[in-house]
């Protein structure tokens, strides 16, 4: 390469690395400078606290245990759903069924829909006095149901159906295009061995897809770990400690309670975390690649 | 070639606009600093913007030379966070940003100097025009650095027609009021709506329990975080009074899933005889309130043997400051001065429905909150749950607590035992400054 060649290269790399630095790089390294002060946020008094808002997160503070138990059955309940029931209605939707397109479409939509108005659409559902939930119940069990779905005792079972419904449709997508990928010989072969259609997505779907659901997993443990609209919008800005995720308290500290800085250590806690979730997945869910 | 001279021209375009408004801002300052400008934020929620719009208005009529540049919005918070950061704050702002941090930060004007001098249209000092309650919630380490401005006193509402029906009565005691909850029971109505999606509607009902029960020594306890105030045996009695109207079935059955417009609605549209809330109740349901339907308000029942005056009320407040940094404190003063004068304050009440901690600011007041004028005008003091004010953590798992006692999780115990830790945190906290209110004058010790 040619020394002005390297010269023009870098020119036109400089505008797009410059705006990566001031708002990528920067950004990140002074969030980790500002996790170690105690500051307020609205002035400029701040104090160097080292690690202490570290030592205080998870030494000395319940709630973001609380939190973190609760992202925790957020990120493990509604992925083994979704992936269950998107692999069997992408197995399904594979196989030729009528309308596939139709209801291809119909999966997916949810995902075009904002979070919020989504969580909106949920909040009515689980209505006590008018919600379609009850008025169902009612309606099976001929009597009046009035279940309050969103007060303390109810409310983490109540998140699992709004995640799965408006996640359902992406995974769906995802794993047909891998499932259409899969050339059809191996089946064909499968057939004339005998093999019924548990034992052709057991040895042939799952093991081809194996990648694509590695992928699904990653994204559902980022998305578990990351949650915030849905509780935020759910609980109408206003999280109890049965609701509480890492995120909500990240924004509770920050913003309701003035701790910027304990705050900006609950988003770092929050970065490592799904970083190394997503690399102990990543490891487990390693396999030799099957080439096709 | 011709990308190139486009691109110049969206260059030199962009650097024109931002250079106007970047001068636009300079002009702005440099006129606040003259005096010429106060810049005024307002937090726009249930009483809107026009009534600060026509104050602003009427401020420029009688300061010829001076503009007001007044703006509201409902996250005015947002705005005003990087102002802060960038030394440019407004002159005077109501926003429910944490004043008290604010305040310890050296970031709000001490009014002190200027509530010594008269009020606008009155013959007093600017500090004697405040009910001296609220204006004692205005107090941060002796300094003075906000004002009260909108009241609200905490109340038990309930319907006037439903009442008259049936020939119920306001209680004066809390066996009274269990025994009127039975009758409405009785007659297939719930007795009471709660706003169970902020659970903290609930502390009013608590700290109200308490005081007739424990007086105001052990109440201010609570307030000022005193070590152990929580585990006081009437304030487990209290609790436990609340999870029983709970089980008892006076709460409307799945009240703990509906906002607080939810429940007012079920109140005014007669599914519920009575519900707790603030005096902002009228104002809030103005548009929803089925015509004829007549409210009234009483004060918390006393408690029979109960050491606490009966007379005492608990109130909540709006309150507005002008930032230390502002380009034209003196404005900014003036106009606070001139929005809690008594003519301003008289207008507010009658256009908003609600009352003013300014003395003397109930001439119009609506007549569904004539007896919340009469319950102030009789209260020995009042008191405002100024801890969740103070330190919104604390405010949050009370509130939690609540939710967790009412549908039964914890018990009375627990539920006192966990808010107490919750203080004990706050107090070994030294990122938290502490505040304290001191007890009104004359109430025993």
């Amino acid at each position: 390469m040619k020394r002005d060649e390297r010269r023009t290269i870098i020119l036109f790399l400089l505008p797009a690395c410059g705006l990566y630095a001031v708002l990528f790089i920067y950004p990140v390294i002074s969030s980790l400078l500002l996790s170690l002060y105690d500051w307020d946020g609205f002035t400029h008094r701040r104090q160097f606290v080292g690690l202490g808002n570290f030592s205080r997160l998870l030494g000395d503070d319940p709630m973001f245990w609380t939190a973190l138990k609760h992202n925790l059955f957020l990120l493990s309940v509604p992925t083994a759903i979704i992936l269950a029931v998107a692999l069997f209605f992408a197995a399904a939707l594979s196989s030729g069924v009528r309308g596939a397109r139709f209801f291809r479409i119909t999966y997916f939509f949810p995902n075009v829909i904002s979070m919020v108005a989504i969580t909106l659409l949920w909040f009515f559902i689980y209505n006590p006095n008018f919600g379609l939930l009850n008025g169902l119940l009612g309606k099976l069990t001929a009597r009046k149901v009035s279940i309050v779905w969103l007060d303390p005792n109810h409310i983490m079972g109540s998140l699992v159906a709004p995640i799965v419904w408006c996640s359902l449709g992406f995974y769906l997508v995802l794993f047909l295009a891998g499932m259409e990928n899969i050339p059809h010989t191996y089946y064909d072969a499968a057939k004339v061995d005998g093999a019924n259609a548990w034992q052709q997505f057991r040895n042939i779907t799952v093991p081809l897809l194996w990648d694509v659901i590695t992928m699904a997993v990653i994204f559902l443990i980022i998305g578990g770990l990351r949650i915030f609209d849905l509780i935020y919008v759910m609980a109408l800005g206003y999280p109890s400690e049965q609701s509480q995720v890492i995120a909500t308290y990240l924004y509770e500290q920050a913003f309701n309670n003035a701790h910027m800085g304990y705050g900006i250590a609950i988003a770092v806690v929050l970065f490592v975390l799904v970083f190394a979730a997503t690399a102990i997945a990543m490891r487990v869910m390693r396999r030799e690649r099957l080439e096709y | 070639m011709l990308f190139a001279v486009r691109a110049r021209r969206i260059a030199i375009v962009g650097a024109a606009i931002l250079l106007c408004a970047s001068g636009c801002q300079r002009k702005q300052r440099i006129e606040r600093a003259a005096g010429k400008e106060i810049e005024v934020s307002v937090f726009l929620g249930g009483y809107g913007l026009d009534f600060f719009q026509e104050v602003a208005r009427s401020y420029e009529r009688a300061h010829p030379g001076v503009k007001v540049n007044l703006w509201g919005d409902p996250r005015n918070i947002e705005k005003l966070r990087p102002r802060f950061l960038a030394g440019d704050p407004p002159d005077a702002f109501w926003a429910f940003l944490p004043i008290w941090r604010l305040a310890d930060g050296d970031a709000l004007h001490d009014l002190d100097r200027e509530l010594d001098t008269p009020a606008y249209g009155q013959n007093a000092t600017w500090r004697e025009s405040f009910l001296p309650g609220p204006l004692s919630t205005t107090v941060v380490r002796g300094k003075t650095y906000f004002v009260p401005t909108d009241l609200s006193v905490f109340l038990m509402w309930y319907n006037v027609g439903m009442f008259r029906q049936h020939g119920w009565r306001a209680p004066r005691t809390w066996p009274e009021f269990a025994a009127l909850c039975e009758q409405i029971k009785g007659a297939g109505i719930a007795p009471i709506a709660f706003q169970g999606r902020y659970p903290d509607y609930a502390l009013p009902i608590l700290l109200n329990l308490f005081q007739r029960q424990a007086g105001e020594r052990p109440l201010f306890a609570v307030i000022n975080l005193e070590r152990g105030a929580w585990l006081h045996p009437d304030m487990v009695r209290s609790a436990r009074r609340l999870r029983e109207m709970m089980v008892k079935g006076y709460f409307q059955p799945g009240c703990m899933g509906m906002t607080h417009t939810e429940a007012q609605m079920e109140f005014v549209n007669g599914r519920a005889a009575m519900v707790p809330c603030g005096t902002w109740l009228k104002a809030e349901m103005k548009n929803t309130t089925p015509r004829g339907f007549e409210m009234s308000c009483f004060n918390y029942p006393a408690a029979p043997g109960g050491k606490g005056d009966a007379s005492v009320a608990g109130i909540s407040l709006g309150y507005w400051c002008v930032p230390a940094q502002a380009a034209n404190i003196k404005g900014g003063v003036d106009f606070l001065k001139w929005l809690t004068s008594l003519d301003n304050a008289n207008k507010f009440c009658r256009e908003k429905d609600t009352l003013f901690a300014v003395k003397g600011a109930d001439r119009y007041v609506a007549k569904e909150l004539a007896p919340a004028v009469e319950v102030m005008r009789r209260a020995r003091y009042t008191w405002a749950p100024m801890m969740s004010n103070w330190y919104p953590e604390l405010g949050k798992r009370i509130g939690d607590g609540l939710a967790s006692l009412m549908t039964g999780n914890i018990t009375p115990e627990q539920f006192c035992r966990r808010v107490e830790e919750v203080c004990e945190r706050v107090r070994r906290d030294p990122r938290t400054p502490k505040y304290s209110v001191e007890l009104p004058a004359g109430v025993a010790q």
